[in-house]
């Protein structure tokens, strides 16, 4: 009896034992590093285009961004003159559904490689984002600027919590060939229900700030 | 050691031999062996169409073009010719105007959306006749947008204006355009590629040239991108510095 009242009593999520999660901050600090090197090298120009920018599954915030500073990347002229905006943009609410969802799916289940995939790509998220943000910041408006960096925190959230369940997840592989029994920690069904949330906030938000 | 001899002896062998084929395959062909039909000279006597542009471009400080084009075509010969004078831009113009002889033309637009304004002039040449085009236009120039620089933006110029021709019967007609103009900037340009043109003082002058083509960046100080950068930096520096004193 007493155990099932404790059981009644644990939160649907765990936020605290989330933040203090091992894999957790491992995967942020992947990613605030690797934000750090790609806003390094596109601000300093060593590359003028964002890294994998164009590659929706790693940053799709940069390709829903983008149509609304193109046109003002001349210093604002075509903003003053009225100019039409582009034509056929790729960007429709499938391609924020899609976008989301597998990155989130593709780096959660890289973990079964030894999550070496998983470090790999959360690395190429945190780089592509770091190298988007400046071009946005530069030649965006204020107000898509501030929404974009809603949006990229929010992602960050979502891709945060992915690299660790597949850190978490090569982890325990690599458990499982040692010592050849799993253990699957309460919190990795927490930051599973959390990654699930936080993708449906992201195509919601995405969507209606700047696709809509 | 036998064996040592023939084996460097071998090794000698192959190596005249490699030396030698690399004299062969390498030789100087001469001079009168070469075929030098290709670059007999072209005087252009001999055209059916003959177009000499000059332009007068002033490109300011907001990267606004406003250009004049006069366009003299002589035709050299015995039957009438359908002309087409091809103009395309990157931007829709803001405003665009032609004259033929005088005379305020029609001006066909094919498309005038974003990065694909196309506008077409129609005239027809009646035989040994010369005929006057002015073009007058303003529009924006658009930096190379695979190539974003946040410390400069690059830029390239060659003439939005294409001539087509024609005879009734499509025959083969020979066509020179000779361009003479100059381009003025109302900034500093910076890595400047000039083809077939001369820079120097905001200038870039065409003399003679049936071609011509300019490379340039504008430079810019990406203030916005840079404040975010220097506050990431010192509270990198902060945390390290905070770590390591505790």
């Amino acid at each position: 009896m007493p155990q099932k009242k404790e059981s009644k009593k644990r939160k649907l999520i765990d936020f605290k034992a989330i933040s203090q999660d091992k894999f957790v901050k491992i995967a942020l600090m992947i990613l605030l590093l690797s934000f750090f090197l790609g806003y390094t090298m596109r601000f300093l120009d060593f590359t003028k285009s964002p890294i994998f920018g164009s590659i929706g599954v790693i940053y799709p915030i940069h390709q829903e961004t983008y149509p609304y500073y193109s046109q003002n990347v001349g210093g604002g002229e075509f903003s003053d003159m009225n100019r039409e905006i582009i034509p056929n943009s790729p960007i429709d609410f499938l391609y924020v559904i899609r976008n989301n969802i597998v990155s989130a799916v593709l780096v959660s289940s890289m973990g079964v490689l030894i999550a070496i995939p998983t470090a790999i790509f959360t690395f190429l998220v945190g780089m592509s984002a770091g190298a988007s943000i400046p071009e946005v910041l530069e030649f965006a408006s204020t107000f898509i600027a501030i929404k974009t960096i809603l949006l990229f925190i929010l992602y960050t959230a979502a891709i945060t919590l992915a690299a660790s369940i597949g850190l978490e997840i090569g982890f325990m592989i690599l458990k499982f060939i040692k010592d050849k029994k799993i253990e699957v920690n309460k919190t990795l069904y927490d930051k599973l229900i959390l990654l699930m949330i936080l993708v449906i906030i992201n195509i919601i938000l995405q969507y209606v700030l700047l696709v809509m | 050691m036998k064996s040592q001899y023939i084996s460097i002896i071998m090794m000698m062998v192959l190596l005249l031999i490699s030396t030698l084929s690399a004299q062969v395959y390498g030789a100087p062909v001469p001079v009168e062996e070469l075929d030098l039909s290709i670059s007999s000279g072209y005087d252009g006597s001999n055209t059916n169409i003959k177009t000499i542009t000059t332009f007068e471009v002033l490109i300011d400080e907001d990267n606004s073009e406003i250009s004049k084009y006069n366009i003299i075509v002589k035709n050299n010969n015995n039957y009438t010719i359908e002309s087409k004078v091809n103009i395309n831009f990157q931007v829709k113009p803001d405003f665009i105007e032609a004259y033929l002889a005088g005379n305020k033309i029609d001006i066909i637009t094919k498309s005038d959306l974003y990065g694909n304004s196309r506008y077409t002039i129609k005239f027809d040449m009646l035989p040994f006749t010369n005929e006057t085009i002015y073009i007058l236009y303003t529009t924006l120039l658009v930096p190379n947008m695979w190539n974003i620089g946040l410390w400069g933006l690059q830029y390239n110029y060659n003439t939005p204006i294409n001539m087509e021709f024609k005879t009734e019967n499509y025959d083969y007609l020979k066509y020179q355009n000779l361009n003479f103009g100059n381009i003025t900037f109302g900034y500093e340009l910076y890595n400047v590629q000039c083809n077939n043109c001369i820079y120097k003082d905001n200038i870039a002058k065409i003399t003679d040239e049936n071609y011509f083509f300019l490379n340039w960046e504008k430079k810019r100080i990406p203030v916005k991108s840079g404040i975010v950068y220097i506050i990431m930096v010192f509270a990198l520096g902060s945390f390290i510095i905070k770590k390591s004193l505790a």
